[in-house]
């Protein structure tokens, strides 16, 4: 009898701990992170070396260096270098690629620039046939309809005189990108 | 004989009687709907209440609380190609998208200042129209809650990180997303 009364005694207490460990387990609560940010649009522009062109140091980068060699108008080109000579002058050139991509930018192609930072006097520089201007005249337009996201094809022409003497020839081109 | 099956009988009688008692107040402490917000917690302070407490940490993106249980997660201005003010967050590019890495903290808590007993921790997405992915700790979110920590003890200062993938392909301009975060009791 007496263990009856103990039994019936815990089923009674556990019965009333039921409402207590649902008052526990039961309810949830809950919060909000709200993640805020600006997506800006972008574009970037990097060098890529052409098949038929010399290799690009730098290539794949926004800061690259073609070098032609060493070139004359009585010695071969070095190999992927075109020279054509002409009646005071010699020409080489070598093709090189530049690709621009997008990112959240609704434009659909691009206005590609180019201009020689130094000025040279004795010597000419041209991208595909455009000659190119020299700082702080206004840059040469490569292209204004620049397709997005592929390797375009663009050609370096440096025409020396022959009345040049023997040197190092060295500038810098740089290229500007738009989305138009 | 007969007296002492009379007597079970009213021990049972008793016994349902109770259980019905039981069941009716459990079923009254249920919260009514998972994705009901944070004010639902603190509706009867008769009870002890979760709170749940966004924090900054090292290296994160700043956190900005405005209300219990209500924070933004403010991670600046980004660009696929990095040249903006990132607030503690790590861009990571792939090929169609870019991924927006940063860490936020989260602290759970009982009202009565008790640290006993743990928690599980669920998170998922308010807005289906995010046209991106949203990752908490690996586990993308959707808008069906998916939990992001079992034990969690109560008081403890966890910190998780969180993934953000933006497609290139999406228009430039502001990036509002809500992550509803709730706490079960275990």
């Amino acid at each position: 009898m007496n263990n009856r009364a103990i039994l019936f005694a815990g089923l009674i207490t556990g019965l009333f701990l039921v409402p207590g460990l649902a008052l526990a387990q039961g309810q949830t609560s809950s919060g909000t992170l709200t993640v805020t940010a600006q997506v800006q649009s972008s574009i970037s522009l990097s060098f890529i070396t052409d098949t038929n062109g010399v290799a690009l140091v730098g290539a794949g980068t926004n800061v690259a260096t073609l070098n032609f060699g060493s070139v004359s108008q009585f010695i071969s080109p070095p190999a992927k270098v075109t020279e054509t000579i002409a009646a005071t002058s010699f020409t080489v050139s070598t093709p090189f690629d530049v690709a621009v991509v997008k990112s959240n930018v609704t434009s659909a192609n691009y206005t590609l620039t180019a201009e020689v930072q130094t000025a040279d006097p004795v010597n000419t520089w041209m991208i595909d046939t455009f000659p190119l201007t020299i700082v702080p005249a206004a840059a040469t337009s490569l292209t204004v309809t620049g397709v997005y996201g592929t390797d375009v094809v663009h050609t370096l022409y440096l025409t020396i005189p022959f009345s040049a003497g023997a040197s190092i020839i060295s500038n810098s081109i740089n290229f500007v990108a738009t989305a138009n | 004989m007969n007296c002492k099956v009379q007597s079970r009988m009213k021990i049972m009688l008793l016994i349902w009687f109770l259980l019905g008692i039981s069941v009716r107040v459990a079923r009254g402490q249920r919260t009514p709907s998972h994705a009901a917000q944070a004010i639902s917690s603190h509706a009867q302070p008769h009870r002890q209440t979760v709170s749940i407490t966004f924090l900054a940490v090292p290296n994160g993106s700043p956190v900005h609380n405005f209300a219990s249980d209500q924070a933004t997660l403010d991670l600046g201005s980004f660009s696929y190609f990095p040249r903006f003010d990132v607030k503690g967050a790590e861009i990571q590019r792939q090929e169609d998208s870019f991924i927006v890495l940063t860490r936020f903290g989260l602290c759970i808590d009982l009202s009565n200042g008790h640290h006993i007993g743990t928690a599980t921790v669920s998170a998922f997405l308010l807005s289906p129209n995010f046209i991106g992915n949203v990752w908490v700790d690996g586990l993308r979110l959707s808008i069906t809650p998916g939990i992001i920590g079992r034990q969690v003890r109560y008081g403890a200062f966890i910190e998780h990180i969180l993934k953000i993938a933006v497609p290139i392909s999406m228009p430039a301009g502001q990036l509002l997303e809500s992550i509803g975060v709730i706490v079960t009791p275990n």
